[in-house]
């Protein structure tokens, strides 16, 4: 059997796959066979590329071959009712992380950068945070709508935007390549030494100051992450390592989310050289209008 | 003119819909009763048979699927080929009995409207 043929055939199944409820192996191999029997079909005998593309646009849209294989056809609000409760799970499930977040933020972050850097003072109003997941969601509900627009001309082996914005459909659970180490390996280098540059200095606020050290320090500690992976590969000590660091991050994120804007000076050029500006200034000078979530 | 044909095509399309939805499952009921077969050699046969259930191929699985669930229809897998395993389909005692049951009222009803148009015919 045409190898290139069979490969269209896992493709869209894959995409199949992912509207299906769990162990719909069975609905999958009854696919499979049909697919393949078409393309026989039509290509007299033999499975083609071109006949098995005919037999897959035959058949139809995974979503809706999924839909009608596993579903009832109702839908709430575009969203077939097999997937609401799940939805509504996951919708919980970000809310509780949010909250979490946000109490982190405000009581142990504050405590944990006295233990890094000096005293800070929880900066954030509380209602802050829940603006901003809520104004973050609406653009995300936005994108959503709008993106299917661009899958018109897709066929139907090829993955919508939105599975591949979310990795879903071809790419199951792979290990880390060492191309992607090395990105990491880079970045934590570039990243960290950037943030040490002596020009850099002078335009941290003062309530980040005490933490660019600490900052550098962990893009350095991800760039040797990325090493460990591009020596040794995927083990069990880099998966560790990993999470460890992956841990950290979150912390510091606790500890930075209270610091404001790192920032209180950019680079400007202005009459023939270069000079430090604060944007607050400028803005208040020049009178653009600003908006901020901290007015709401 | 063309808005007027466009309404009368949405209108009889609807109304095939409707028709089709019920007479799909008797008809894989009836394909099933002698013998049984797999979903792609039932999409085959039907797409002989009936020209005027134009219909897309990946409606009659979820039908399959919902006649088995129903205890209308009963299934087993062939592996003789392994590149493609086979879920076959047959009635079960459950399924004759609804086919039965349908098959006279769907003759009942077509005489009954067959009588009523040619009335109404002869009115013209």
């Amino acid at each position: 059997m045409n190898e290139d043929a069979m490969k269209l055939v896992e493709q869209y199944l894959e995409r199949v796959r992912i509207y299906l409820p769990f162990r719909s192996e069975e609905a999958l191999a009854e696919i499979r066979t049909h697919l393949i029997e078409e393309a026989e079909a039509i290509g007299a005998g033999s499975v083609t590329v071109d006949s098995m593309l005919d037999a897959i646009i035959r058949l139809g849209d995974p979503k809706a071959v999924a839909n009608d294989y596993a579903g009832t056809g109702k839908s709430i609000w575009h969203v077939p009712v097999e997937y609401v409760q799940p939805l509504v799970r996951i919708l919980v499930v970000l809310v509780a992380i949010g909250m979490s977040f946000i109490l982190g933020a405000s009581i142990v972050g504050p405590s944990l950068g006295n233990f890094i850097g000096e005293t800070i003072v929880a900066r954030n109003n509380p209602a802050n945070m829940p603006i901003m997941v809520i104004v973050n969601l609406l653009f995300v509900l936005t994108i959503m709508r709008g993106l299917p627009s661009s899958d018109v001309e897709k066929g139907p082996t090829e993955r919508t935007t939105l599975e591949k914005f979310f990795g879903i459909g071809l790419e199951r659970f792979r290990l880390k390549g060492r191309r992607e180490a090395a990105i990491e390996l880079v970045t934590g280098v570039g990243l960290g030494v950037f943030l040490l540059l002596p020009q850099m200095q002078g335009l941290y606020s003062s309530a980040f100051k005490p933490y660019v050290v600490s900052a550098a320090i962990l893009f350095f500690i991800g760039a040797v992450k990325g090493s460990l992976f591009i020596v040794a590969g995927e083990n069990k000590l880099n998966l560790i390592f990993e999470s460890i660091y992956g841990g950290l991050l979150v912390f510091f994120a606790l500890v930075l989310i209270n610091i404001g804007w790192p920032l209180e000076y950019v680079f400007g050029y202005q009459d023939g050289s270069w000079s430090l500006i604060d944007p607050m200034v400028f803005i208040a000078e020049t009178r653009i209008p600003f908006f901020s979530l901290e007015l709401l | 003119m063309d808005q007027k044909r466009r309404k009368s095509d949405e209108e009889f399309q609807r109304w095939s819909k409707e028709v089709k939805r019920g007479a799909l499952s008797m008809l894989v009921l009836s394909l099933l009763n002698k013998n049984s077969a797999y979903g792609y050699e039932l999409v085959k046969k039907m797409e002989e048979k009936v020209s005027f259930l134009a219909f897309e191929q990946g409606t009659i699985y979820p039908i399959l699927r919902r006649l088995e669930k129903r205890e209308l229809l009963s299934s087993n897998w062939s592996y003789e080929d392994r590149t493609k395993p086979k879920k076959y389909y047959s009635l079960t005692r459950e399924g004759e009995r609804v086919l039965d049951m349908m098959v006279r009222a769907w003759s009942k009803l077509t005489n009954e409207i067959g009588e009523i148009i040619e009335e109404a015919d002869s009115y013209e």
